[in-house]
């Protein structure tokens, strides 16, 4: 069903959207790595402008994620605290990346740099989680990284402002999750991404969080991270699509059940390199996208 | 229907009186004149809507060949130059382009150039890159006659540029109908249409009419509030998606769990 969308200025088929969801969705439950980062390459290659398909891909985020950070605040997986003070970091990223978002589009680059930092960003975890899969599968056992964490944990302590989060049995200073927040506020907002992807590994090997609570806390604050980018990507650049978002939400989470059901009676080493494949193969085809010679050399964009 | 019945009226008289002076033989004593309807004064604008056609017809007094004019209010747009660095594409130099129509189409029953002369067609606006030459450039590019080509290019591969010989058909020499094509991205507004009658490169006669372009409904409303209360829109936006979200994911949840 051909609908037209009144933020893009685009006809799209709607029902295309909703199977982009579902098979995000899919992926997403089959091997739990948020898919965010799939939605808006996916968007991009159909043709909707790429500040419209950031903007929208974080706002889908929180429809995705609401659900699974209500059960995990449920069930005491979150700790608040860390969550907040993240939240502090991640919110001034969100906001200065959305800034930086305008001003690029309004000089007309931001196209070319979402495509770049894409490029990077899923070639780097493609390739690392292709890596990963395929030493898994051989039996290798991946070496122990406890030294260079001793390391780090050594500078850490001597960071000023310590605090104790209780939840997460740590005493560590404010300033790394604030850093960490905001590095994930300013992905958010100029790459449509909840930034999971970078979080989880960070609270587990550098903050050093109990894996209970590291899924928990970090669904929650990428939920208000996601809302509040969203937020003010509608409000200062028009960037979210109503109509998109909404198609995206309903199919993500339908596939994400379907894929949660089939991911736990399928090997988790073989779901993760089909994943690591996808993820490679946007990549390539993101960064063709800047060899290729474009169809028309001058493109009409929007006016911001 | 009422509408209609009026139109037909009037043509019927139009018909009537051109026959009287085609029986005078020729165009003197009577004033030439044209009838035009479209059957629609007003577009309404859905979510659904992807295009619609445009019936324009009516009746001439005198024989000569017809040029229909549609035209939108002004719209904004930017046009970017790709430029090869190395291997890799960059987006070079962008330039926002103000005071042109959004839509603007022409149909005429002949070839332009053949039906009048070049002055009489900028003045009636009906050369395309005249159009686009008056319109304003931001920043004013160095080469500015190679952005106004890329311009029109664009305007035409989108169908919001259109000009379109033989696509007015005349039957009998009285009666006159034409097919317009509106694109599905349309600027909302008044809409002008023009149509001239047109005989040895002279403007015989002329009628104004106008279609109202709207959005309608629950998209008018949607469309609206994110358009002029984008902060509002933003806020409900992400509220209503949370609420979708966790409304849905604990629905799924309670099935797979019973």
């Amino acid at each position: 069903m051909e609908i037209f969308l009144p933020i893009a200025h685009m006809d799209i088929n709607i029902f295309m959207i909703v199977a982009f969801g579902l098979l995000v969705g899919f992926l997403s439950g089959l091997t739990g790595v948020g898919g965010g980062f799939l939605i808006t390459p996916l968007l991009i290659f159909v043709g909707v402008p790429p500040l419209i398909a950031v903007g929208t891909g974080a706002a889908q985020i929180v429809g995705a994620s609401a659900a699974g950070s209500y059960a995990h605040w449920r069930m005491g997986n979150v700790d608040m605290r860390m969550a907040l003070i993240l939240l502090l970091g991640s919110w001034t990223g969100g906001l200065a990346g959305v800034r930086v978002a305008r001003w690029l589009e309004s000089s007309g680059h931001f196209g070319l740099v979402v495509t770049f930092l894409y490029v990077g960003l899923l070639g780097f975890i493609g390739l690392s989680m292709l890596l990963e899969s395929l030493m898994a599968m051989r039996g290798a056992r991946r070496p122990a990284k406890a030294a260079a964490g001793e390391k780090k944990s050594s500078w850490a302590t001597r960071l000023p402002w310590q605090m104790d989060f209780p939840v997460s049995d740590l005493r560590i200073s404010v300033l790394l999750p604030v850093s960490l927040g905001l590095a994930v506020g300013v992905l958010t907002a100029l790459m449509g991404v909840g930034g999971g992807f970078v979080m989880v590994p960070i609270m587990l090997y550098v903050l050093k969080m109990p894996t209970k609570v590291v899924v928990g806390t970090s669904l929650f604050q990428l939920l208000f991270t996601t809302a509040e980018v969203g937020i003010l990507q509608a409000g200062m650049n028009h960037a979210v699509d109503p109509y998109l978002a909404l198609a995206l939400v309903v199919g993500s989470i339908f596939g994400t059940q379907f894929g949660a059901r089939l991911g736990a009676r399928m090997p988790g080493e073989q779901l993760r390199l089909v994943l690591a494949l996808v993820v490679v193969g946007v990549a390539v085809k993101m960064g063709l996208g800047l060899i290729i010679p474009p169809e028309h050399v001058f493109q009409v964009t929007r006016v911001l | 229907m009422i509408r209609l019945a009026r139109l037909a009226l009037s043509l019927l008289g139009a018909v009537a009186m051109g026959t009287a002076s085609a029986a005078a033989g020729d165009i003197g004593g009577q004033t030439p004149s044209l009838v035009v309807g479209t059957g629609i004064d007003r577009v309404a604008v859905t979510s659904r809507f992807t295009g619609r056609e445009l019936l324009v017809f009516g009746a001439l007094s005198h024989p000569g060949a017809v040029v229909v004019v549609l035209r939108s209010p002004p719209s904004a747009l930017a046009i970017t130059q790709k430029v090869q660095t190395g291997p890799i594409w960059l987006t070079g130099q962008k330039v926002t382009v103000e005071k042109l129509p959004g839509v603007y189409e022409i149909a005429a029953s002949a070839p332009l150039d053949r039906l009048l002369p070049a002055g009489t067609r900028q003045q009636l606006g009906l050369d395309l890159q005249d159009l686009i030459a008056k319109a304003q450039f931001e920043p004013e590019p160095e080469d500015r006659p190679r952005w106004e080509r890329a311009v029109l290019t664009a305007k035409e591969r989108s169908g919001s540029f259109v000009l379109r010989d033989h696509a007015v058909k005349i039957t009998d020499g009285r009666l006159f109908s034409a097919r317009l094509d509106l694109p599905a991205s349309l600027p909302l507004g008044h809409y002008t249409l023009k149509t001239y009658l047109i005989r040895d490169g002279r403007v015989l006669a002329q009628s104004d009419e106008s279609i109202d372009v709207e959005q309608v409904g629950l998209e008018q409303w949607v469309a609206d509030v994110a358009e002029r209360k984008p902060w509002l829109f933003g806020i409900g936006l992400t509220l209503l998606l949370a609420i979708l979200g966790l409304g849905l994911g604990i629905l799924m949840q309670r099935r797979s769990g019973s």
